[in-house]
């Protein structure tokens, strides 16, 4: 039965029934769209089934599609963020925004989302994605019941939108229609929905339901009805057909077609949700037809299920008037009795639950371990520790501002395994900043840096010099300048020869074979040289290029040292961490209050509902208990037939 | 009796049914939701914060751990995928194994939709690298299919991306694999 309410409540999360209803179908679609495919046979049945894959040119933002198709919205709006931040999503800048906006609204950020698609209506330059934060908008507003101001943000968009959100732009315009009163416009607006709309069933209901409340009991069936018309799939389908045919069972009862309501409540599925009701009103319609005997028919079957289901405590009274009816008040009797019996053992069942429910920590109710609350984190009660109350709370389960209650604590929670593994990474970061800084001040301190850099500039003046030989070399074209070593060798045995001449002349020696020879031998060294000169001076010139690069990259080298060292001593990392470490503790305190607040809060309001299904079987207690009195007065109870 | 529990059913149901498509005031109390937004707004001002701090965590860690100069951030996508089944990736970095990912269906899912996975973040030095990607799954007709991509890139001092893109060649109807540098 929990389970059942639980799916229940999925459904109506994935329609329009709270902000959640933004959630993955939808942006699932919007994603899609996002990347390029603005395909128009997609209809939001298909919302589902993968798109055509686009090819991203932003890497950082084909990741944040990543996180966001597991629906990992923390960290796909992490990951939004970090691009903004780092600007390296040029080509899907706005596309991440507008996104983000979505993911926002789908992780429970209303007032984010609010402020990104109006930051976007200013800056987004084509029509179809204006339109598309203006319909976001709207849906906004809508979902708050804020309905004057959704009409005027809707007359914004102009259309058309991708094929889903169209038909939900058409859907919420009918609506608000509906809304204000104007039946005909809306029938107008809904009427360019195809057949096909998954919305149209939620229109008619609508409707159907606005009709009946005002008295139009036959416009109202033929509205309900009209959805038995519509291709609809799946168990949402069959839900919404069984809530159809309960709602239609019951305008025709109030119509006085008590037979057709009959035909109706029939065609309610027996494992429905709705049969509960369905089988009530059947009894009713019998009932005003005056065939009691029918009417006890499914109100006794009714009576063997839970006595925590509104219609079969209203079931367990109808049982003994139609007894009555009948004119077998010694039955009628016994079954008030009955269910005075089984009013108390509700009520103190529910006294307990309200005990239970004072005490009892909630961390469970949402999640059955400290793992993951993704997107199935209202089934996560299946441990539940209230699982003999769990019943009672049905009711309470449907209701919207409960899932919302509840669906905050788990978002806490959550939050409070981030900030957790935030603490564990902030310390790692800490520990590895340490030992860089310990490494570092072993391997390079000031005076190394300072060798370091003595030496470079070293190699730089020998470079200038080399460089100065060059152009030296260029200008006089001494062919010496190239000379290899053994060649300088010989260059210095000729100079040494020279200089000898040249005293033995001075003595007045004849040197005059020698001077020839010696001539001869320079004249070959010079001839060598001069062979050699093209080739060795373009070698020359090629190490000296070489030289050059390799003293860049030393330079390169150099400077990222020194950059590195300057950050480390700066302690900017430290300084960081630790200003992230503040900003962790508040967050941890804060994050620590609001699950007390809103388990405080999840608690009460567990327990004002309990208290009122008290009141509600205390009412049909009292009733019982009246009739009972009523049947002894009106003759001894021996002698009641 | 009857008529009056009857008229009371068919309005609180009719009501509830209503509630269906309509906004959550419809059937919240009053006091209950204004106590409930006071909340909600606490709560949502907190998650981004939390957002918030971890965007600042995650630019911190990088220029930390992984400084643009050694930087190596090697990713995943699938362009279609029609004629491959990813089931696991193994990473080689310089022969040294530097990652095995197994893949869940939803991540799988994600991928086929266009998302692109960061498979790996690390440091490297500047020079020349290899990297291996092996990947195991099934390939056309259900087949098992382990191939790999193989890149000689250089690591300069920025800092260097790689994606591993799976793709579907139509003409050979075979998956490939290609690797891509940013």
């Amino acid at each position: 039965m929990i389970k059942q309410s639980f799916r229940l409540v999925r459904v109506k999360l994935l329609r329009c029934v709270s902000l959640a209803t933004c959630s993955q179908a939808i942006y699932a679609l919007l994603g899609c769209l996002l990347i390029g495919s603005f395909s128009s046979s997609l209809r939001a049945d298909e919302n589902t089934s993968p798109p055509v894959p686009a090819e991203v040119q932003d890497l950082r933002y084909g990741v944040i599609l990543y996180h966001f198709f597991q629906q990992s919205y923390f960290e796909a709006l992490t990951e939004s963020m970090v691009g903004e931040s780092r600007q390296d999503m040029p080509f899907h800048q706005q596309s991440a925004k507008l996104l983000r906006g979505g993911m926002s609204l789908s992780y429970g950020m209303s007032r984010q989302a609010e402020a990104i698609f109006t930051e976007l209506i200013d800056i987004l330059p084509e029509q179809v994605r204006r339109d598309q934060a203006w319909f976001y908008l709207t849906k906004m507003d809508y979902l708050r019941g804020n309905n004057a101001k959704a009409k005027s943000t809707l007359l914004n968009i102009q259309g058309p939108l991708p094929t889903a959100l169209e038909q939900e732009a058409i859907y919420l315009k009918a609506n608000l229609l509906l809304a204000s009163g104007d039946l005909e416009a809306a029938a107008a607006t809904i009427a360019s929905l195809p057949e096909t709309s998954p919305w149209l069933a939620y229109y008619y209901f609508n409707l159907g339901s606005k009709q009946s409340l005002s008295g139009q009991w036959q416009q109202g069936v033929n509205s309900f009805l009209h959805i038995d018309q519509l291709v609809l799939s799946g168990e949402e389908g069959k839900s919404l057909r069984d809530r159809a045919y309960t709602a239609a069972g019951f305008s025709y009862l109030k119509g006085g077609e008590y037979q057709l309501a009959i035909t109706n409540f029939l065609k309610v599925r027996l494992d429905s949700p709705m049969v509960d009701r369905a089988m009530l009103g059947y009894g009713w319609a019998a009932a005003q037809q005056g065939d009691f005997e029918l009417a006890l028919k499914p109100w006794q079957a009714l009576a063997q299920r839970s006595v925590v289901e509104p219609s079969v405590q209203e079931g367990l009274l109808a049982i003994p008037y139609a007894y009555e009816k009948l004119d077998a008040r010694g039955r009628a009797l016994q079954q008030y009795q009955y269910a005075i019996t089984a009013y108390e053992q509700g009520m103190d069942k529910l006294a307990e639950a309200i005990v239970i429910f004072r005490d009892l920590p909630l961390i469970d109710l949402v999640s059955d371990d400290s793992a993951s609350l993704g997107e199935d984190w209202i089934m996560g009660g299946d441990n539940l520790p209230i699982n003999e109350q769990a019943p009672y709370l049905t009711h309470l389960i449907a209701q919207n501002y409960f899932q919302s209650a509840v669906k905050g604590l788990s978002d806490l929670l959550r939050m409070q395994v981030y900030l957790s593994e935030a603490n564990d990474r902030l310390a790692a970061m800490q520990g590895v900043l340490e030992i860089q800084q310990r490494v570092w001040r072993e391997n390079l301190n000031q005076s190394q840096r300072q060798h370091f850099r003595q030496q470079y500039n070293n190699l730089l003046a020998v470079q200038e010099n080399l460089e100065q030989q060059q152009i030296a070399a260029l200008d006089d074209n001494d062919a010496r300048r190239f000379a290899n070593k053994d060649e300088l060798v010989l260059w210095q045995l000729v100079d040494h020869a020279t200089s000898m001449l040249e005293q033995l002349k001075a003595n007045g020696a004849d040197i005059s074979d020698e001077q020839e020879q010696l001539r001869l031998y320079r004249g070959l060294l010079y001839w060598q040289a001069s062979e050699q000169w093209s080739a060795r001076r373009w070698q020359y010139k090629k190490q000296l290029v070489e030289l050059e690069q390799l003293l860049s990259e030393t330079k390169q080298h150099l400077q990222r040292l020194e950059t590195l060292d300057e950050n480390r001593y700066n302690d900017q990392f430290a300084l960081r961490i630790e200003h992230k470490k503040q900003r962790l503790d508040t967050q941890q305190q804060q994050v620590t209050q609001l699950i007390q607040r809103s388990e405080a809060e999840i608690r009460q309001l567990a327990i004002d509902e309990l208290s009122h299904q008290r009141q509600r079987l205390s009412y049909y207690l009292g009733q019982a208990k009246l009739a009972v009195a009523r049947l002894y007065d009106a003759g001894n109870a021996e002698s009641l037939p | 009796m009857p008529t009056r529990i009857t008229i009371c059913a068919i309005l609180l149901w009719l009501a509830q049914s209503l509630a269906i498509a309509q906004p959550p005031q419809a059937v919240t109390p009053e006091a209950e939701g204004q106590a409930a937004k006071s909340l909600d707004e606490q709560v949502q001002d907190l998650k981004q914060q939390v957002i918030e701090l971890n965007r600042d965590l995650f630019i911190l860690e990088e220029e930390l751990l992984f400084p643009a100069n050694t930087q190596l951030a090697v990713f995943v996508s699938m362009n279609v995928g029609e004629f491959f089944q990813l089931d696991a990736v193994q990473l080689k970095l310089d022969d040294q194994v530097v990652t095995n990912y197994l893949y869940t269906d939803k991540q799988i899912d994600a991928l086929h939709r266009g998302g692109v996975q960061r498979l790996y973040l690390g440091n490297m030095k500047t020079g020349q690298h290899e990297l291996v990607a092996v990947f195991t799954g099934r390939g056309p007709r259900g087949r098992e299919y382990k191939r790999g991509a193989t890149l000689l890139f250089d690591k300069t001092s920025q800092a260097k991306k790689v994606e591993l893109k799976i793709v579907d060649s139509t003409a050979t109807a075979q998956p490939e694999f290609l690797v891509k540098q940013w």
